[in-house]
């Protein structure tokens, strides 16, 4: 499978009056092409940074720097802005969590979605007008014409939010980002714009970047999931790796804290203390302070990543081969076992 | 539109009265009066005789209800200083001059403000950016008193190529005459120049950290399209609404510009009207301009409405 991303090494740092945050500390990230990647994690721990960072949508206050970065085969990793620029909507493009704000009050909907066309190419205006429409039809809305011609405010939340993805895709990308689609919606709304996302995914091969803070979203569409916390990947693996195996203490508190069938309401977790003060860059490994697992070296060095299995990584020192025996709560235990069972199927299989 | 229009002539006219109102009782609970300081040393006899003739003897409530009833009839009735003058009579002769300063100083300073508050917001954190929050700053800590009187002395006095003082007349009252409008527009032009390009520079940074800017990056769309199509529209939106308070006051002339150019505008009479307490030329000049606000509110809304699809002020 090739690679539709290639995030190695990428640090950003922003120049605050406050002084330099750490944003984000060395990430490395692939996208296979075709598959739907979900970075999960709390708020500030760099999940949107790094996307914004490869598409180089930080402000001048940003101080990039990566091994490497390259999307669909484009290295990006020196690029200036205006290569930047022509990738975005081409190559990749992005929604966005609320799309009230991120559509333009003044504008009508029909020319904001045709920008993402005549940004680049000339286009005719009735070719133009044409592409709309279809662009409209093709996130399921009724009747192109007339919510071309509506502006934002005059759509729902959902009509919205569609909008924002035939914005997204009527310049036909390979990658498409979606920062939190979901967030501002209610249920049955997410449901909607998962299942549309899911279908124009399949039927343009397109690759997926589903950015979320809500594990149960991410259970039903992603085949990879990333864990940050910190501005760094703590995990990575396949959905059932990360969901049945899962190897980190952090993930183990994000799961805890969803409520599935394999917790009980009374265990529903909460994860104790507060994200780090990116202003200093922590000594050891920056999940110690609210680890409920942590051992001595976690205060002292930062732990390196260590392979589980060639598609699952896991930045810890639980599983450093020197580490004394452990137990992981009981919830994370049951999931094991339940990896240990489907495992054993497929090897039957 | 014609329900709207009269819906705002009412108000209007309310309005009007209200600050008519106000403006009188102020006025009246102000000690002192038009002709205290002229009738000081008059015998007690003589004294009553000139407030009979002006009617300032009559209680408040009284003077109250006839200058009321004669504003309905559209007279505001004869100066009290100099009871040859009446107030049409002054604005007939006076705010032309005024009016077309105003006007000359904002045509010039908006537009050129408005320039300088893109620039200082496109290129935020250079130099560019820099020398105009610098020089805004400038304009707007030194008074125009003072930048007037450095005008005159040097290209006035010292380089002679415009005139020290004075103001076009009679034919040239509205259109010709250049030479002597330049150094008064610049004076009051700086002022509207620092102010607009400060605000629509805070108008538009606010809107480039927008989220619809960032769906616009995100679209490929280049900095200088995004800047014409997405940030100005949304950015003038609160410059509107300072626009009708400019005009207002703009036209009805400032006082330190006529003083010191010595034109020929209302600003310092009405300055002067207030303090000899000339009750009927403050009265006038008061409703006039709130009336002159008042329109210029009613063309704000109706430019809301042309800028802001979101703004439906009025659904009849």
């Amino acid at each position: 499978m090739s690679d539709i991303i290639e995030i190695r090494n990428l640090h950003v740092q922003f120049q605050e009056d406050a002084g330099v945050l750490h944003a984000v500390n060395g990430v490395d990230l692939t996208v296979h092409q075709g598959e739907t990647l979900a970075i999960v994690g709390e708020s500030g721990s760099g999940k949107s940074v790094t996307t914004h960072a490869l598409l180089g949508l930080l402000g001048k206050d940003a101080n990039v720097s990566a091994d490497a970065m390259r999307l669909a085969g484009v290295d990006l990793t020196h690029a200036t802005p205006r290569e930047f620029a022509a990738v975005r909507g081409s190559l990749a493009a992005l929604i966005f969590q609320d799309p009230l704000s991120a559509l333009n009050p003044t504008m009508r909907i029909g020319r904001q979605i045709g920008e993402a066309l005549t940004a680049r190419h000339r286009v005719g205006r009735a070719a133009l007008r044409e592409a709309v429409l279809a662009a409209i039809a093709d996130v399921e809305l009724p009747d192109p014409a007339m919510i071309a011609s509506k502006y934002p405010h005059e759509l729902s939340g959902g009509q919205r939010q569609r909008v924002m993805i035939a914005q997204a895709l009527i310049a036909d990308p390979r990658v498409l980002i979606a920062d939190e689609p979901t967030t501002a919606l209610d249920v049955t709304l997410q449901a909607q714009v998962l299942a549309l996302i899911q279908a124009q995914k399949a039927r343009r091969d397109l690759s997926v970047v589903f950015i979320t803070h809500d594990l149960g979203v991410v259970a039903n569409i992603a085949d990879r999931v990333a864990i940050m916390y910190a501005g760094q990947v703590v995990e990575v693996g396949t959905a059932t790796e990360i969901f049945y195996h899962p190897q980190h203490p952090y993930t183990w508190g994000l799961l805890d804290a969803v409520p599935d069938d394999t917790t009980d309401q009374a265990e529903l977790f909460t994860l104790p203390g507060t994200p780090p003060d990116m202003h200093q860059l922590a000594v050891g490994d920056p999940f110690a302070p609210r680890n409920p697992q942590a051992l001595a070296i976690d205060f002292q060095q930062a732990p390196p990543v260590f392979a589980v299995t060639p598609t699952h990584r896991v930045r810890s020192w639980l599983l450093d081969p020197r580490t004394p025996a452990y137990q992981p709560p009981a919830s994370i235990r049951r999931r094991w076992a339940r990896y240990a069972a489907l495992m054993k199927e497929a090897r039957h299989a | 539109m014609f329900k709207i229009i009269l819906r705002r002539l009412v108000e209007l006219a309310v309005s009007l009265f209200l600050i008519a109102s106000a403006t009188f009782f102020l006025l009246a609970a102000v000690p002192g009066d038009a002709l205290s300081a002229q009738t000081d040393r008059l015998p007690a006899a003589t004294r009553r005789q000139v407030y009979a003739n002006t009617g300032l003897d009559k209680p408040v409530l009284e003077r109250y209800g006839l200058t009321m009833v004669k504003m309905l009839h559209g007279d505001f009735g004869t100066s009290i200083v100099d009871p040859s003058e009446t107030i049409s009579r002054v604005l007939a002769e006076k705010l032309p001059p005024s009016a077309r300063l105003g006007l000359q100083e904002m045509l010039i300073g908006i537009p050129l403000g408005l320039l300088l508050g893109v620039l200082a917001a496109v290129f935020k954190n250079t130099w560019i950016d820099r020398l105009i929050t610098v020089a805004v700053l400038l304009l707007m800590s030194v008074p125009s008193l003072i930048i007037a009187l450095l005008l005159q002395s040097y290209f006035g006095g010292r380089l002679g190529w415009f005139p020290i003082i004075g103001w076009p007349e009679g034919d040239q009252l509205w259109w010709g005459g250049w030479s002597f409008t330049v150094l008064p527009t610049i004076a009051g032009g700086l002022g509207y120049i620092a102010a607009y390009a400060r605000l629509l520079k805070n108008s538009m940074l606010d809107v480039l950290s927008a989220d619809y800017v960032l769906t616009a990056r995100a679209k490929g769309l280049s900095e200088p399209a995004i800047v014409l199509h997405h940030v100005i529209r949304n950015a003038a939106i609160p410059i509107i609404t300072s626009l009708p308070v400019t005009v207002a006051f703009g036209i009805t002339g400032s006082v330190f510009v006529e003083s010191i150019f010595v034109i020929p505008g209302v600003g310092q009479y009405f300055v002067q009207a207030l303090t000899n307490r000339d009750v009927p030329i403050v009265m006038g000049e008061t409703v006039l301009l709130a009336a002159l606000y008042i329109v210029t509110l009613f063309v704000t809304d109706l430019l809301y409405m042309a800028v802001d699809p979101r703004i439906k002020l009025y659904q009849d």
